[in-house]
């Protein structure tokens, strides 16, 4: 017995959001209570739980192993409030089906599930789990436009897939061994490290959006449902992330070259999304390519840690509590796109949009936010990497928090956009369904969850990291470096005025000067090459059948011999006339007689 | 020795026949038994196959516990045929004996309105006969007598239904597998001249021959290669498999999962590690060219499978491909690497049979034979379509399944062999497998079904095979229990075996065993 509780208070936050999962599917009511309960042993776990390796589990996949340290503690903590949040906010979508609830619950069960993995096995198992499942929540309501942001999302997510096991074959094998510890290990040392930490890191970079793997984020994150959003925005899209800490060398050694690469695709990254998300026209997606542009930040970070053994913690503390802050205030903003929808009128708009700013400004750092936390703690890693370019990082990094200001500035104009249901003069928001459920009665429960994501956004990153994480503390808060955080978003939001002001004057004309890219970029190049690279693959699988037609031509031609009746008869007819097999015959009934009459040796 | 003269056997001998005899038994019942004997039929069938499952559940224990079965009968002069229940022979008869049973209670309710059943449900049992000979064999020749066997006792099923096109594709089978047949007999017959009887586990014998006949080995190992090679579908010997695709479902189910696709890559395994041991094979130089037959199969097959319209050609293709991750488990070397193939022979067992399980039930029920008749068929028959999804993940190796297990044990093992060209063997393989399955299921999940499909009845009528219109009341038309259960049973062992795969009975630990053995045997 005494060996089983420990099991079971570690297995626990895993296990019941599969139990749920299950459960959802069995009973006709309380599913959305179910939902909501799925990340409540996680939630408790990362506030109570011990730290420390978890007793095996060997009987479980390839001999499970669990633990949890402090940086995983804050990333467990950020799934299971995001989800939590998202899954009272999801009560509408759950409660009537048992489908989006029981992918729901798959999803966060792998989700959660990765954050605690200690073994290669359990996390690539996982990570693949909630990446399937969560196919089941993009492609809710099944229209042309989702199913091919699905599409987009699978094909992404099997070469990630893909990158990552093939990464994790050669990391076990030079590992000997499965422990996250040890491959990360090994991968310092190892001959041909270098192609193990390039797939692994490009495997994992597919989950965080990084350019150019980050295509099928624009399209699915914005088709799921608003809940589903949130979810997938604000915690999925850290399994990346943790990815990165469990298994790449960071610490050991500085690797200059791994640390250039990964601030320069974050940096890449973080821009790359400001530019194309502020040409879009529905909030989902800016916010989507927001995402992209913070989880740019947050490989610039990963890049840092990279740099030397003595920037690695504070970079990694940055990090996962960049992923906190992240993850609460991008699922606050999320959801307030549905409330948006769903809470019409002019009160409800300036609720949604004074919701938004708050979390807005965090995003972007505003000096005493939750935002402005965790960018010190950036500011703090460049400093400590010590790299010869740290200024120019730290002026790039303001540049991308003009960006962040911009996007969050996008998205209030298009939240103040009138919609149905508002009192104003109707004119029909151009985004994803949600304008659809205007007419819908008040979601309260999609309120309470964005209320509550809002209070964590403006207490987790001054509450948690310090207390949990080892060297890290709070800011101090004096003149200039409020003035490094505030120059950023004053700037954004300057430019911001000056476009509005700039719109309002020269009318449409120069908003369609601006060039604007469609959502997901890269990938709609991808899809015009299609039709040609599936009649280059159709020519391929074509060839290879023609291949085996000719190959086989003797053969058909034999077959096509044996013609009339069946069985043994005419078998022997053919056989006989088949001069090699008859060959075959007389040497082997040779062979026989000479066993059985002449013994053996 | 004389005529008559019996070698003394073992105690545990009896065990061995009893568990041909619950099937060679029911055989001869049932082809005595008149055509509209149903449930007599039905009564037999099924008590031989629980006797079976509980036999082997007998032999297992015993064998762990530390008893050694044998049984042995002279049957030519200087050559018993011998019976052994040896660690590979019993993980590959406890897979039969459990297949068999839900094949034949998917059977019974597949074949419930068709003609010729005695003769087909005979030949049903003889075939899982000549299967559990082959699995038990302890020498080459025993498993030659009783690979023959299975070629001759399957032929009646793949013709089952009886029209030009089921002739032909049986035709096609008789000619590849008993010319494969033929090689095997050459190989056996050479070898017997050169070493006597060998039997299996006994390696050390043919090492002493190594310096004398290295040629004859190597050309005796190609023969027997090639041989079984036919029946396990290696490239270019594959070609009966679509053709034989005309049978009717459970045999399809049975040749791809247990019985003559199965057989031939068992058969290899134990040439390769019971026969010749994995050190005199390497040292011959015979395991590479292996591997990369192998290799090349299982991309050859996928891209195949890719072309298919037909679902069931689809999943034969299949078949060749996961076929040759056995084979290729095999012959890469390595304790790991050896444990993935040799679990690979349940774990493949069990997925693609639920995939034809499920086919069946489609083209039964909803007469969905190609794969763009799929378009929302999950809404008709969602229990049949999940147990079709999560076998086809389980294909593409996406964990939990057992399908992951497996291609975590050949990954990883290849590494550990030295030979990492192995890992973009199996991601072209998954690539590809997740190209010919994710569109199904994304397809029979999500799109509306066409108008065809909408003109089916909403769980009241469905077409039945032969006569006219069956009325059944039900919610939605799933498949009656008889078919359902079976797929049902073996998809939830895909995703349990796999999520359990560490635990002790397992078929992933097992193999581990049996791999421990073979490789620390020479």
């Amino acid at each position: 017995m005494s060996s089983l509780m420990p099991a079971v208070l570690w297995t626990a936050p895993i296990l019941w959001p599969f139990l749920a999962a299950a459960l959802v599917l069995i009973v006709d009511r309380g599913r959305s209570v179910l939902v909501v309960s799925g990340p409540v042993p996680a939630l408790l776990f990362a506030v109570l739980g011990p730290s420390g390796p978890a007793p095996e589990l060997s009987w479980v996949l390839l001999d499970l192993r669990l633990g949890l340290d402090p940086t995983s503690r804050v990333l467990l903590l950020t799934t299971a409030l995001v989800w939590m949040a998202a899954g009272i906010a999801a009560r509408r979508l759950t409660q009537q089906q048992a489908g989006p609830g029981t992918f729901w619950l798959v999803t966060l069960g792998g989700n959660i599930g990765l954050v605690l993995a200690a073994d290669v096995v359990s996390l690539y198992a996982l990570y693949a789990i909630m990446t399937f499942a969560a196919y089941g929540l993009i492609v809710h309501d099944r229209t042309p436009a989702t199913r091919r942001a699905g599409r987009v999302y699978v094909v992404m997510a099997v070469v990630g897939e893909v990158l990552l096991l093939s990464g994790l074959f050669l990391a076990a094998g030079a590992a000997g061994s499965t422990d996250n510890g040890a491959v990360a290990a090994a991968l310092a040392e190892a001959s041909g490290g270098s192609l193990i930490i390039a797939l692994l890191s490009a495997g994992f970079a597919v989950k965080a959006g990084i350019v150019p793997l980050h295509v099928w984020l624009p399209l699915a994150h914005p088709a799921a449902p608003v809940p589903a959003s949130a979810a997938l925005s604000g915690a999925m899209i850290k399994a990346g992330l943790v990815g990165w800490l469990s298994l790449l060398p960071l610490g050991s050694t500085s690797a200059p070259g791994w640390s250039a690469t990964f601030v320069g695709v974050g940096l890449l990254t973080a821009f790359w999304g400001v530019a194309v998300g502020l040409g879009q026209d529905r909030p989902k997606v800016v916010l989507a390519y927001s995402s992209i542009s913070q989880m740019g930040l947050i490989a610039v970070l990963i890049g840092l840690a990279f740099a030397s053994p003595t920037a690695t913690p504070v970079a990694v503390a940055a990090a996962v509590t960049y992923a906190l802050h992240h993850g609460v205030a991008k699922g606050a903003l999320f959801l307030g796109v549905g409330v948006r929808s769903t809470w019409t009128g002019p009160r409800g708009r300036l609720v949604v949009l004074a919701g938004t700013v708050l979390a807005g400004l965090s995003l972007a750092g505003a000096p005493l936010s939750s935002g402005w936390v965790a960018k010190g703690l950036v500011k703090s890693s460049v400093a400590a990497a010590d790299v010869g370019w740290a200024g120019t990082l730290t002026w790039l990094l303001s540049l991308a928090a003009v960006g962040t200001t911009l996007l969050i500035a996008r998205l209030l104009v298009l939240l103040a956009r009138p919609i149905p249901g508002d009192d104003v003069a109707a004119r029909p928001m151009s985004d994803d369904g949600v304008a659809g459920m205007a007419a819908d009665p008040l979601d309260r429960a999609l309120v309470s969850g964005w209320g509550l994501l809002l209070v964590a956004t403006l207490a987790a990153t001054w509450m948690v990291p310090a207390r949990w994480l080892a060297g890290v503390s709070r800011p101090e808060v004096y003149a200039a470096s409020l003035w490094d955080a505030a120059w950023p978003v004053l700037l954004g939001l300057a430019l911001a005025g000056a476009a509005v002001l700039l719109r309002r004057r020269a009318g449409h004309a120069v908003v369609r000067a601006v060039p604007r890219v469609p959502a997901g970029d890269l990938v709609v190049l991808a899809e015009a090459t299609v039709p040609a690279s599936s009649r280059a693959a159709r020519r391929m699988v074509v060839g290879t059948v023609r291949l085996r037609d000719h190959l086989g031509g003797l053969v058909a031609r034999f077959e096509a011999r044996v013609r009339p009746g069946e069985g043994f008869v005419h078998l022997d007819v053919v056989l006989r006339r088949w001069q090699v097999a008859g060959v075959l015959f007389v040497l082997l009934g040779a062979a026989l007689i000479a066993a059985l009459g002449g013994g053996v040796g | 020795m004389g005529a008559g003269e019996l070698v003394a056997s073992p105690p545990g001998a009896s065990v061995l026949v009893w568990l041909l005899a619950t099937s060679l038994l029911p055989a001869s019942v049932i082809f005595l038994l008149p055509e509209q004997a149903e449930r007599t039929r039905r009564v037999v069938n099924m008590a031989g196959a629980l006797a079976k499952v509980g036999l082997v559940a007998v032999l297992v224990v015993g064998v762990f516990s530390g008893r050694e079965y044998e049984w042995r009968a002279p049957f030519l002069p200087g050559i018993d045929l011998v019976l052994r229940a040896d660690p590979v022979p019993l993980l590959f008869v406890f897979l039969s004996a459990l297949l068999w049973l839900t094949t034949t209670i998917y059977a019974i309710g597949y074949l419930r309105e068709d003609t010729h059943r005695s003769r087909f449900f005979g030949f049903f049992s003889l075939c899982v006969t000549a299967t559990v000979g082959i699995a038990l064999a302890g020498n080459l020749v025993t498993l030659l007598v009783f690979y023959e066997l299975l070629t001759v006792t399957t032929y009646p099923l793949i013709v089952h239904q009886g029209h030009a096109r089921a002739r032909a594709g049986g035709r096609i089978y008789l000619l590849y597998t008993v010319t494969g047949g033929a090689a095997v007999l050459v190989g056996t017959v050479w070898l017997q001249t050169i070493a006597g009887t060998v039997a299996f586990r006994e390696t050390a014998l043919l090492v002493t021959l190594l310096p004398e006949h290295r040629g004859a080995l190597t050309a005796i190992f190609a023969l027997l290669v090639v041989g079984f090679g036919v029946k396990a579908g290696i490239v270019p010997l594959h070609v009966w498999l679509p053709h034989a695709m005309v049978a009717p479902a459970p045999v399809s189910a049975l040749l791809h999962a247990v019985a003559v696709v199965k057989a031939g890559a068992y058969a290899i395994v134990r040439v390769v590690h019971d026969l010749y041991g994995a050190e005199l094979a390497a040292d011959i130089g015979v395991l590479t060219p292996l591997a990369v037959a192998a290799a090349i199969t299982i991309v050859y097959g996928s891209v195949l499978a890719l072309a298919q319209q037909d679902l069931k050609r689809r999943l034969a293709y299949s078949t060749v491909s996961q076929l040759s991750y056995i084979v290729l488990g095999v012959s890469v070397v390595g304790l790991t690497s050896v444990t993935g193939g040799v679990a690979h022979l349940v774990h493949q067992g069990v997925m693609k049979v639920t995939l034809f399980y499920c086919a069946g039930i489609l083209a039964t029920s909803l007469g969905v034979t190609r794969v763009d008749q799929l378009r929302g068929v999950a809404r008709q028959q969602p229990l049949t379509m999940i147990a079709f999804t999560v076998a086809a993940l389980g294909m593409i190796g996406v964990p939990p399944t057992v399908g992951f297990i497996t291609k975590w044990h050949l990954g990883l093992g290849a590494v550990e062999a030295g030979q990492p060209w192995v890992i973009w063997i199996l991601v072209v393989s998954t690539l590809l497998n997740a190209a010919y399955f994710l569109p199904l299921i994304a397809r029979a999940w999500l799109a509306e079904p066409d108008g065809e499909v909408a003109a089916w009845p909403v769980g009241v009528t469905y077409p039945a095979r032969r006569q006219g219109w069956v009325r059944r009341p039900k919610l939605r038309s799933e498949a009656d229990p008889w078919l359902l259960l079976p797929p049902l049973a073996t998809g939830a062992s895909v995703l349990v075996l796999g999520l359990l795969a560490g635990a002790p009975l397992s078929p992933i630990s097992w193999a581990g065993e049996i791999a421990r053995e073979l490789l620390g045997r020479v």
